[in-house]
């Protein structure tokens, strides 16, 4: 079941003066570690009670093949919302239930990977089953 | 002060075929439809929690909801913030150097609502919300 809203997402070009925009002129306060590396993306959150801001820069060109997206998103796209997180009871479930009614689900590869170092069972609902919406589901383990 | 995230707009060609698919997707029934004529859009509201997902779609071809979908097609279409008081935000907002779409609170869906422009916000709507 999916049970929340966990953040959105905005692609950004450069982290550190979107960073600034969001503390500076909203007031928000970023998460504790400010931006962190991952693989092919830097991140920095902004926690708020139901549903959290991140921020998103590529690390990576169009051409790569596992954390490309974001970079074609904002080549196409330019800079904006791009992604919508949401909380799963249980991520197995879920995934099924997706399937099942025709809903193009990725759950493999590196992202499975980069779920699992945070502590999390991760996967992505493809934009076109969305109507162009990027969305993540997470599992807290 | 930014209090909460109030909704997330996504603009859709078509909110019946819209509806259909978040509603499958989200395994929740949308909570309302209504249409707000002065922003030209028909819209619907899903609440996932503390948080609603509105699909709008527009209905009045010289909308500002229209343009963008001619420009950017279907996709996450803005953010809502909820604010204790809109009118003293946007005033701090402005002092601040940010665009504004709205100089003054209005009623919409939310509330009274006002929208900062995108080229303020790096790209993104970014509507505020005070609940009456």
């Amino acid at each position: 079941m999916i049970t929340r809203v966990s953040f959105v997402g905005i692609a950004v070009n450069d982290i550190e003066e979107a960073q600034r925009l969001y503390t500076e002129v909203f007031g928000l306060k970023p998460w504790d570690q400010g931006v962190v590396e991952m693989p092919g993306v830097k991140v920095v959150m902004f926690p708020l009670d139901d549903c959290s801001i991140e921020l998103l820069q590529p690390t990576v060109g169009p051409e790569d093949p596992v954390a490309g997206n974001l970079a074609r998103w904002l080549e196409k796209r330019g800079e904006g919302l791009c992604r919508l997180g949401l909380w799963v009871d249980n991520m197995e479930e879920e995934v099924k239930r997706l399937k099942e009614s025709g809903v193009r689900v990725i759950e493999s590869g590196e992202y499975g990977k980069i779920g699992e170092e945070l502590g999390a069972k991760m996967a992505f609902i493809h934009p076109k089953s969305t109507l162009g919406v990027l969305i993540e589901l997470d599992q807290q383990m | 002060m930014i209090k909460r995230v109030d909704h997330v707009s996504i603009v859709v060609s078509n909110l019946d075929e819209g509806l259909k698919i978040y509603e499958n997707l989200l395994g929740i029934k949308a909570s309302h439809i209504e249409t707000v004529a002065d922003q030209g859009i028909k819209a619907a509201m899903i609440v996932v929690g503390d948080v609603e997902i509105e699909l709008i779609e527009p209905i009045s071809p010289d909308s500002a909801v229209a343009k963008f979908l001619e420009k950017k097609g279907e996709g996450v279409h803005h953010i809502c913030f909820e604010v204790d008081d809109v009118d003293k935000e946007l005033e701090s907002l402005a002092a601040r150097g940010v665009n504004l779409i709205d100089k003054q609170g209005r009623k919409g869906l939310a509330g009274k609502i006002a929208f900062l422009h995108p080229r303020s916000t790096k790209g993104v709507l970014v509507e505020l919300a005070q609940k009456l």
